[in-house]
């Protein structure tokens, strides 16, 4: 608690404060000015809050001035901006605008200080307030809230409550509280259709086939509800979906990028490890634990290593580390913005602070300093993303460990035997194949040729085993030329000193890795011994990340998961709990789900089950309002932060299309293996065209779900790209949403969008029990209204089948497909 | 209605603002958004915004002296010294041995002595500015251009570089210098996407799409790409072949149709504003498949404007040797299209010349061969440049349109060995003219070599010239900012400083 009580000390920072400093008077009077701006100006002009477009934190700053030009002019206070703004008439003045206007001393002490040149001490940095702030919400110790008693006000009755008089929900518990407080109250529940719709998108990314629907609507069960919640997130669809979520946040691709964006070909083992493990119901801290160190923490399983992928998840510079060796600077920078990438990925990911920010210098808004922040860069110091080879059988894999062990004792046998040489023949022994006995005639020489015999035995023996599997992962590398990695020297992890400034060429004091200090309850130490081996760094790191004291890594979770529930989080910036970030609507919510998560298995399926099936979740998104513009609620919140209803959710990318291939009886619901791809490979020696254009839609291989796409990350697949997919060059935590003219031509033109109404409109005609009516536009008219019960999860009014049938007597019913695609019905989920 | 968050965003920048209120989820954002934007719009002229607004609504920060930007990016890196940049001591000590008088850290290993020139420099216009014969049509308007001869890189990777000088970061994941000025301006034609992307049709540079993405920002900000030789020069502007089945009428019932189901859905939704909005981008998405076909269309263009800018008559067979009439045909053609769509309100227009640095090069990487691959490639973007620079102002626009020269690094002043030159991140050339530019000027030399800036204290940076155009659009660098993973965004970064001595 010391050291975070230094971070936050207040006053002026004083570096390098004297040197620069003509005069001691100088120094003096600037001391005075600058505790004035400190004292009364930095609390809103600063590098965050930026009133006016001014910060007064520093020099360069100040000078710089804001929105109204400059407000300095050395040497002339009366042609100071500043001075016109602090100087009182009538008892009053322009700045400081929240306070007492400065005394006659201060702002004679400032109009002096310009005078005499207005010195600012070089390097001269004010505290700036927010990291005053000690007590921000997400640096508090994570401490299990107790359950409100509050109830429902008298006439929110959900349906819950009038089944189990009891208790409510212990989320609605929470939620009460905030909207009793208001005066407000819940919408009434959603009605079942739609409520079934928005379970089916949100749990497994599919909708309800109609009869699924129709069956849950009619179901008398009392626990019809819960029973659904249950199937799906049984269904293998489930994992499919969620894992979507995470590989958003981590970067997850299938190329490269940068240039050349070359394929990787053994990426798909980490996201089939994710879909795999979410559908387990794996618990969150072993998830953690093997994504970061599954190798040591749980060696010999399959899960241990493919869990590795997530270090190597992002983007990697091929030229900057193929072509250009560690020795160099653009080398230097490669490896080091690599590293960089693996910190953020994984530390943001788990913890939602952003500690990249502390690169260059100490973080400005967070108590992280750049120490810290090299200190995390060095549990990744000893790896490199490169293709892992492990074993699906684990009895293979001991053998290949015994034999690897045993190739390893050999060749020190070996080197220890030649060493012996006199020095002429020991250049030779390398140039001979195998010593026959006869060449043999020294002791020391037969000793060298037994060892060499008996390795190339155990290389034949590894040899014979079958080829090991390969996962993209971040892995001690072995390599050759420019990308050798610190495999040839044994996985030694690489010197990581702290970065002057972020820049390669001005390294300062090297480091060990560690934590964060901010991070409570939990030592920034890791305490690992001198002699270690790389992989108790990434021990160490996975250990911290997954500590039930770690307030930020169960915080991050649960907040995650919410907002994909609630179309937004209970903090809204799901990569961000620092102060640049947002704070929880609910924060005791959020800590009493961030408890209940951590200690009841951490399971994922659980928590989803709590959250869908509070009354929250439950209520309708269109509760009937006054005007938009007069409504109590939409005026006191208007963005749903206090959930006095559901939010309406639009598709995203991998919903909307999921939903075409399955409607359209085209899905193909293989699971797992290397990605279909949706483009066809030009040039691939060099840097691949990924010719997007050239691909037939009517291939089947190519219709499976789109989490199973081939992701190429410099040129993203141009229909989902238009429907805001995640960019796998940025941790995406929440998508951005947008509608334009360009997501309307793809919607209407895209060749996805051509095959899958032909498919769509092929399959409702074959539908054989409306094949027996005779009549032409009787027959239409009950496949469009099947196809519209599909599409959007109800039945067409008279006017719409009237209205569609008509179209497609003279169009055809393929051209009302179409348009059934592009309704704002099917995009948006009530 | 929206009391609250007027007072919490008030002393935001207004694009931040719009931002804020766009990203909000629920669809009340949109609301909230054309509210604000009325207020914006009215009556706040002479307090707030002494230099106007822009497009979008939004106050710009100084005089506006340009309104749009045509970045011509030549991928692979153009060497400065064979082309804008003399240096006359490299002619009189070619073939000595290079002596940087410091370890020089090359790319690849193995420099050469020095080289000269491949092309002979003289002096044109009143400043008498000396340009290589290889570009010698620039020399027309070289009273109107800014050379800027001290740009240094971070690195000498083409991809980190060029997402550098595309971007302002040397990571993927940031947004492209078109998408914040889209996000800054906003659009003067809905009807055309604010940012248009030309890339060379032969492949993309390093690291392609990334280099104009919208990364963080809203979408609509992405660059647009264009291929104006393609059957559908935009991705989805027209239905995909496999869509025989759509006709003119039925296109039109089907716009008719969703519409009118659309709004009924919308009716008995009251307040979310992203269903209207989804309906009008039916009605945009429609008069975009009107407006760019018209503005891509240049056979109306009269024979001498395509004599200017080189090019030929459709369907020409190109010899299998690079050359430059090919590459004349291939840029000019680009530099034409990007005039139409500069003139029909598009805000900004980049221009690639060379693909991906694969082999046979159709790119400036001239490690092998200077002459071979800079020759064409330099005689072809001269030609285009200049009938660009020269279209502009005969029609009024070089006035307020900014033309931006730039690569992501420059060449080495001595060989590699052979033929060609190596990378040089640590100096290079851009150059700039129009809008609010001052002609006839060479600002920030390098040294005699060409090697780095003569005043290595002093170099300028991607972020320098980013800084400038800006300023010239009317927006502060330092204002134009964006929330993302915890950090207000700039396109400058925390650097950046308005080059002075280049503005008119």
């Amino acid at each position: 608690m010391i050291c975070r009580q230094l971070l936050f000390r207040v006053g002026i920072v004083v570096l390098g404060w004297c040197s620069q400093v003509a005069r001691a008077d100088d120094d003096e009077l600037a001391r005075e000015a600058l505790k004035i701006f400190q004292t009364h100006c930095v609390k809103c002009h600063n590098a965050r809050d930026l009133a006016g477009g001014l910060s007064l934190l520093d020099g360069p700053s100040a000078f710089a001035g804001g929105v109204s030009g400059e407000v300095l002019d050395p040497g002339d206070p009366d042609s100071s901006y500043l001075i016109d703004l602090i100087t009182t008439e009538g008892g009053r003045a322009a700045m400081p605008q929240e306070g007492p206007p400065l005394s006659a001393a201060e702002q004679e002490t400032l109009a002096r200080w310009i005078r005499e040149g207005a010195v600012w001490p070089d390097g001269v940095v004010l505290a700036p307030p927010y990291q005053l702030d000690a007590n921000w919400w997400s640096l508090r110790p994570l401490i299990r809230p107790t359950i409100p008693s509050t109830r429902a006000n008298s006439k929110q009755k959900s349906e819950r409550d009038t089944t189990e008089e009891t208790q409510p929900h212990p989320i609605d518990a929470f939620i009460y509280q905030v909207l009793n407080e208001r005066g407000f109250e819940l919408s009434p529940p959603a009605d079942r259709r739609i409520l079934a719709r928005r379970l089916y998108y949100d749990l497994i990314g599919l909708p309800p086939a109609p009869e699924e629907l129709k069956a849950f609507v009619e179901d008398p069960d009392p626990q019809a509800y819960e029973n659904l919640v249950d199937r799906l997130l049984n269904s293998p669809r489930y994992g499919e979906r969620w894992a979507r979520h995470w590989l958003d946040v981590v970067q997850y691709a299938d190329t490269h990028g940068y240039d050349k964006d070359q394929p990787r070909p053994n990426a798909w083992p980490y996201r089939d490890y994710v879909i795999r493990s979410f559908n387990e119901d794996k618990s969150w801290g072993r998830m953690i634990e093997e994504q970061v160190a599954g190798d040591a923490l749980f060696p010999g399983t399959v899960d241990g290593i493919e869990a590795l992928g997530m270090i190597a998840a992002g983007p990697w510079d091929l030229v900057g580390h193929a072509e250009v060796p560690e020795s160099k600077i653009d080398g230097k920078i490669a490896r080091h913005l690599d590293r960089d990438d693996m910190v953020r990925n994984v530390v943001q990911s788990f913890t939602s602070i952003t500690v990249g920010c502390a690169q260059c210098h100490n973080h400005k808004f967070d108590p992280i300093n750049q120490v810290e922040y090299y200190r995390l860069q060095a549990a990744f110091a000893a790896i490199d993303r490169a293709d892992k080879p492990y074993d699906h059988d684990p009895e293979i894999a001991k053998r290949r460990e015994q034999l690897n062990a045993e190739r390893t004792r050999i060749e020190e046998i070996l080197a220890a035997a030649i060493a012996k040489l006199p020095p002429e023949e020991q250049s030779r022994v390398g140039e001979m194949e195998l010593l026959l006995d006869d060449d043999v005639n020294s002791e020391e020489l037969s000793d060298v040729a037994k060892a060499k015999r008996d390795l190339k035995g155990v290389k034949a023996k590894i040899e014979e085993l079958p080829l090991p599997s390969l996962v993209y992962a971040g892995t001690v590398h072995h390599g050759q030329g420019s990308f050798s990695g610190t495999g040839p020297s044994g996985g030694k992890p690489r010197e990581i000193r702290v970065l002057y400034r972020g820049e390669v060429t001005q390294p300062r004091e090297m480091v060990e890795p560690g934590g964060l200090e901010l991070v409570s309850g939990v030592s920034p130490e890791f305490f690992i011994p001198s002699n270690h081996d790389e992989s108790d760094r990434r021990v160490a790191l996975a250990r911290w990340l997954s500590d039930r004291e770690n307030g930020f890594t169960w915080r991050s979770i649960v907040n995650r998961v919410w907002q994909h529930h609630f179309g937004q989080g209970l903090v809204e910036t799901p990569n961000d709990f620092g102060q640049m970030g947002g704070v929880p609507s609910h924060p005791e919510l959020l800590d009493w789900l961030a408890c209940e998560f951590r200690d009841g298995g951490q399971s994922l399926k659980s928590l989803h089950r709590l959250i869908v099936t509070s009354a929250a979740y439950r209520q309708t998104s269109n509760p009937s309002l006054d005007d938009p513009r007069e409504d109590a609620r939409l005026v006191a919140d208007p963005n749903n932060r206090w959930l006095w209803r559901a939010n309406r959710r639009k598709l995203d990318a991998e919903q909307f299309r999921d939903t075409l291939l399955l409607v359209s009886n085209c899905l193909d619901e293989t699971m797992g293996g290397p990605g279909f791809q949706e483009f066809v490979m030009e040039k691939p020696e060099h840097s691949p065209h990924y010719r997007y254009e050239l691909h037939d839609f009517f291939d089947a291989k190519s219709h499976r779900r789109s989490i199973y796409r081939f992701t190429v990350r410099s040129q993203l697949e141009p229909f989902s790209n238009a429907l805001d997919c995640a960019d796998p060059s940025q941790q995406v935590a929440r998508r951005n949403e947008s509608q334009t003219p360009l997501q309307a031509l793809a919607l209407l033109n895209n060749g996805l969008i051509m095959a899958m109404s032909q498919r769509f409109a092929e399959k409702l005609e074959r539908l054989s029990e409306i094949q027996e009516i005779n009549d032409p536009k009787q027959r239409l008219a009950r496949q469009i209204e099947r196809g519209f019960w599909e599409v959007t999860g109800r039945q067409p009014t008279l006017a719409e089948v009237e209205e569609l049938t008509d179209f497609a007597m003279e169009h055809g019913l393929i051209q009302v497909c179409r348009v059934m695609f592009n309704l704002n019905e099917l995009m948006f989920i009530d | 209605m929206l009391g609250s968050f007027c007072q919490r965003t008030q002393r935001v920048v207004t694009p931040l603002r719009r931002e804020f209120l766009g990203q909000l989820g629920g669809g009340f954002g949109t609301l909230a958004l054309a509210a604000l934007m009325a207020n914006d719009a009215k009556g706040k002229q002479s307090d707030d915004a002494p230099y106007g607004h822009s497009a979008n609504g939004s106050p710009l920060q100084f005089r506006p002296r340009a309104k749009r930007v045509v970045q011509l990016f030549m991928a692979g890196a153009a060497s400065h010294i064979d082309l804008f940049d003399y240096k006359p001591e490299l002619i009189k000590r070619h073939g000595e041995p290079a002596d940087f008088g410091e370890h020089v850290e090359a790319f690849q290993d193995g420099l050469g002595p020095w080289k000269k020139p491949v092309w002979d420099f003289r002096p044109y216009g009143e400043c008498g500015k000396p340009l290589s014969e290889v570009v010698s049509p620039l020399g027309e308007f070289v009273d109107e251009i800014a050379f800027v001869h001290n740009m240094v890189g971070k690195s000498g990777v083409h991809s980190t570089a060029t997402l550098l000088q595309a971007t302002g970061f040397s990571l993927p994941g940031f947004p492209g210098m078109g998408s914040w000025i889209s996000y800054g301006l906003g659009s003067e034609n809905e009807n055309l996407p604010t940012f248009v992307v030309l890339p060379d049709h032969r492949g993309f540079a390093s690291n392609g799409v990334k280099n104009w993405d919208s990364a963080f920002l809203p979408s609509e900000h992405s660059g647009t790409m264009v291929f104006p030789q393609n059957s559908i020069p935009i991705t989805n502007l027209y239905p995909h072949e496999t869509g025989k089945f759509v006709t003119p009428e039925s296109e039109r019932r089907t716009h008719e149709i969703l519409a009118k189901l659309n709004r009924q859905h919308t009716s008995e939704r009251p307040g979310d504003g992203r269903l209207e909005s989804r309906i009008k981008t039916y009605e945009l998405a429609a008069r975009m498949q009107l407006a760019a076909p018209e503005a891509l269309d240049i056979s109306d263009e009269p024979q001498y404007v395509l004599d200017e800018y080189g090019i030929r008559d459709g369907g020409a067979e190109w010899p299998a040797e690079i050359n430059a009439t090919e590459e004349a045909d291939c840029f000019g053609r680009k530099c034409l299209v990007a005039r139409r769509l500069l003139e029909r309100g598009v805000r900004f227009v980049q221009i690639w010349s060379g693909n991906d640095n694969g082999f046979p090069r159709r790119n400036w990487d001239s490690h092998e061969d200077l002459e071979r691959d800079h020759g064409p490639l330099a005689q072809g973007m001269a030609r285009g440049a200049a009938a660009l620079i020269g279209d502009l102002r005969r029609r009024g626009l070089l006035e307020d349109t900014i033309v931006f020269w730039t690569t992501e690094f420059g060449r080495m002043p001595s060989t590699q060995g052979g033929l060609g030159r190596d990378h040089n991140p640590f100096v290079f050339t851009n150059w700039l003219c129009g809008g609010g530019i001052k002609g006839g000027v060479s600002y920030g030399p390098s040294d005699e070599w060409g090697y780095k800036p003569l005043d290595r204290e002093h170099p300028t940076q991607v972020y320098d010239i980013h800084a400038t155009i800006l300023q010239l659009l009317g927006l502060d660098h330092k204002q134009l900012t964006f929330r993302s993973g915890g950090i207000d965004r700039r396109l400058t970064d925390v650097h950046g400083h308005v080059i002075s001595d280049i503005l008119a």
